[in-house]
């Protein structure tokens, strides 16, 4: 089982390509103010089926993910290659750098770009839910990046 | 460096049959050539060269309990700052739903759930 694991992730690497969170890829995992911010660089070709982020790029591309802490539960800090920890849920922030092609489907708009794209959702909520949101949010300073989400109104 | 500052309560009632669910505070940038469509399918656009986007995409109503549908109640403020083309960072404070109601009904008072209010909020008072 473990060579087969290997193979596929030594197959991937040679080939440039990466599934959602595995694959030709590598990503670290910073703490920060009641938030835990993954970078993720890749580069070839992505497929994604994250809900907020989900699409294909061919390229060189850099995504940053940004999780309240009770999302991202214990990830271990640090870089990782190939297999980059990521919690199933939504991120409350997403920025993305690509060059090449870029094919996204997500909400609000299906697009696709060919040279230089960065998308920013500094805020997804779904339209039912009763949140508190405050992100700030620096793509040069990871030490400033700091996220309160509160469900209910209520502050914290 | 360029900052932008916008404040807006939003609150929209209208009834559609292929609306967003979420609501979207979304920025782009774009060098090259770039196409898209609306999830409606109603809008799309085609670019050549450089655009830059800043949107907020609301929903026009919400499930009530009783069935029936009511106005999204967003409360947003948004500062962002750019350097060159790039979008470099923002702070974003957002409130929806019963929040955004509780939220607003608090800044207009002087007690100290305001006050603890305007702190959670700075905009709101930056702006007052």
């Amino acid at each position: 089982m473990c060579l087969r694991v290997a193979a596929a992730l030594l197959s991937a690497a040679l080939s440039g390509c990466a599934f959602d969170n595995v694959g030709f890829l590598a990503g670290k995992v910073t703490p920060a103010s009641d938030a835990v911010v993954i970078d993720v660089y890749q580069l070839g070709v992505h497929l994604r089926t994250r809900a907020e982020d989900a699409g294909v790029s061919f390229g060189v591309a850099e995504r940053t993910y940004v999780f309240s802490v009770d999302q991202a539960g214990s990830l271990p800090t640090g870089w990782h290659y190939f297999i980059v920890p990521m919690p199933d849920e939504r991120a409350q922030v997403l920025d993305t750098r690509n060059i090449g092609v870029e094919i996204r489907t997500t909400a609000p708009e299906s697009s696709v770009t060919i040279g230089y794209r960065q998308t920013t959702i500094l805020a997804n909520v779904p339209s039912d839910a009763s949140i508190i949101l405050r992100a700030v949010y620096d793509s040069r300073d990871r030490s400033r990046i700091r996220l309160k989400y509160c469900r209910e109104g209520k502050i914290c | 460096m360029l900052k932008r500052l916008s404040v807006a309560t939003m609150a929209v009632a209208l009834l559609a049959g292929c609306e967003p669910t979420n609501l979207y505070v979304v920025h782009t940038t774009v060098v090259g050539v770039d196409a898209g469509v609306n999830t409606q399918q109603t809008a799309g656009h085609l670019i050549v060269g450089y655009d830059r986007k800043f949107a907020a995409v609301v929903p026009k109503s919400v499930p009530r309990d009783d069935g029936g549908k009511e106005a999204m109640a967003a409360l947003s403020c948004s500062e962002t700052e750019v350097t060159g083309i790039f979008l470099t960072g923002f702070t974003e404070y957002l409130a929806t739903g019963e929040a955004a109601k509780q939220f607003a009904a608090r800044l207009g008072r002087a007690d100290r759930q305001a006050l603890e209010g305007k702190r959670f909020f700075e905009c709101a008072e930056e702006n007052k």
